[in-house]
């Protein structure tokens, strides 16, 4: 449990969140030990930095949420080609297998036609 | 800089646990997808031959008749070394003389192959007198099309139908890797600022921290169900203070 907490000050220490902030986060790790209520906290606190540093970075931020959603959409478009290309060659190969059997069947019924007519 | 960020370990974990609100935005793995399309397609494929070839040893002889598409994926096998637009018209004068019908097909997609890398003039050309030739063939045929005869005919469409799954996941897997590519260069340029620098490098800590969040509930056996809740709790405190999930969200700097 001791190392448990051990590790929860090393995460604690890491958080890129006010040295302020870091410090009421550790007195209340000491008070009440790794509970969920120290991970709301904790949770809480990189949030609102992250959301900080997204705000004072909006035009940089902006610019790479615009791409990202630019490349997933161009990505899904890719994919459903692909898809279409794929479902048109499944159903080549069942054009295929039915021509094969048909043929096949055709054939085999004119022999049998054939043998018929001959006995 | 940005290709350095790429190997922070933590932005691999960014990609499916995204923010610090705990909103998933999670993003498809086309790769992964097309690979077990391709599988189903494949083992399907195999299977259905198995099954028709067994028929080769009572019926080996017959006259195979196949629609337009299907003689045009047969006939496409043939030149499938030969790249770009030219290609797609010797293919199609190719198809012309062996399958009115893979020719007519072809046509067609002579013309949008073309227009795709813009070369479609000579490709259009190129198959233009086949196509008219094989279009009067194809009525003659009564809608029906003569591709091959026999058991050769049928292991030849079939590897053309093989071939054409094999071509088309590595024409795919060029385009993603191209998107991914061009994406990559934009987001390193946009990066490649004096205020994308220091973002990049603000933004690595949070990564670097997630990670690192991540292993400590695992050693603390918090469950995925208690950390759900935890986000949970915690993507509401934020809601309550005006900060949505969006505006806590790391931004992707990693392609």
């Amino acid at each position: 449990m001791d190392d448990i907490k051990t590790q929860a000050a090393a995460l604690i220490a890491q958080a890129p969140v006010a040295d302020g902030v870091k410090q009421g986060l550790l007195q209340k790790l000491q008070q009440d030990g790794v509970t969920d209520d120290l991970m709301v906290e904790i949770k809480v606190a990189v949030g609102e930095a992250q959301a900080k540093l997204n705000r004072d970075n909006k035009p940089v931020v902006d610019k790479l949420n615009d791409l990202n959603r630019q490349e997933q959409a161009e990505q899904a478009k890719a994919y459903a080609d692909f898809e279409t290309e794929m479902n048109e060659l499944e159903a080549d190969a069942d054009n295929l297998v039915k021509a094969v059997t048909t043929a096949q069947n055709e054939q085999e019924t004119e022999e049998q036609r054939k043998k018929l007519a001959a006995s | 800089m940005f290709r350095k960020n790429r190997e922070v370990p933590a932005e691999a974990g960014m990609e499916e646990t995204h923010s610090d609100t705990g909103s998933r935005r999670e993003r498809p793995d086309f790769g992964a997808l097309a690979q077990q399309r391709v599988e189903a397609v494949k083992s399907k494929t195999e299977s259905r031959w198995s099954l028709i070839k067994k028929g080769f040893a009572t019926a080996r002889d017959f006259v195979l008749t196949l629609d337009a598409r299907t003689a045009y994926r047969a006939g496409q096998a043939k030149d499938a070394g030969v790249a770009g637009a030219e290609a797609v018209g010797r293919t199609a004068v190719a198809g012309a003389e062996a399958t009115a019908a893979g020719a007519k097909y072809a046509g067609g997609k002579a013309v949008e192959a073309g227009q795709a890398v813009g070369r479609g003039a000579r490709a259009t050309a190129e198959f233009g007198a086949g196509a008219a030739v094989a279009g009067a063939e194809a009525v003659a045929e009564g809608g029906k099309y003569v591709y091959a005869k026999g058991q050769q005919g049928a292991e030849m469409a079939m590897e053309g139908i093989s071939r054409g799954v094999e071509a088309a996941k590595n024409k795919y897997t060029e385009i993603r890797t191209g998107i991914t590519e061009r994406y990559s260069k934009a987001k390193e340029l946009a990066l490649s600022t004096v205020e994308g620098i220091q973002f990049a490098a603000e933004q690595k800590k949070f990564n670097e921290y997630k990670a690192q969040e991540a292993i400590f509930a695992a050693r603390a056996a918090l469950s995925q169900d208690r950390m759900a809740e935890i986000q949970r709790r915690a993507t509401e405190r934020l809601g309550a203070s005006g900060i949505s999930p969006e505006e806590s969200q790391s931004a992707d700097i990693a392609a």
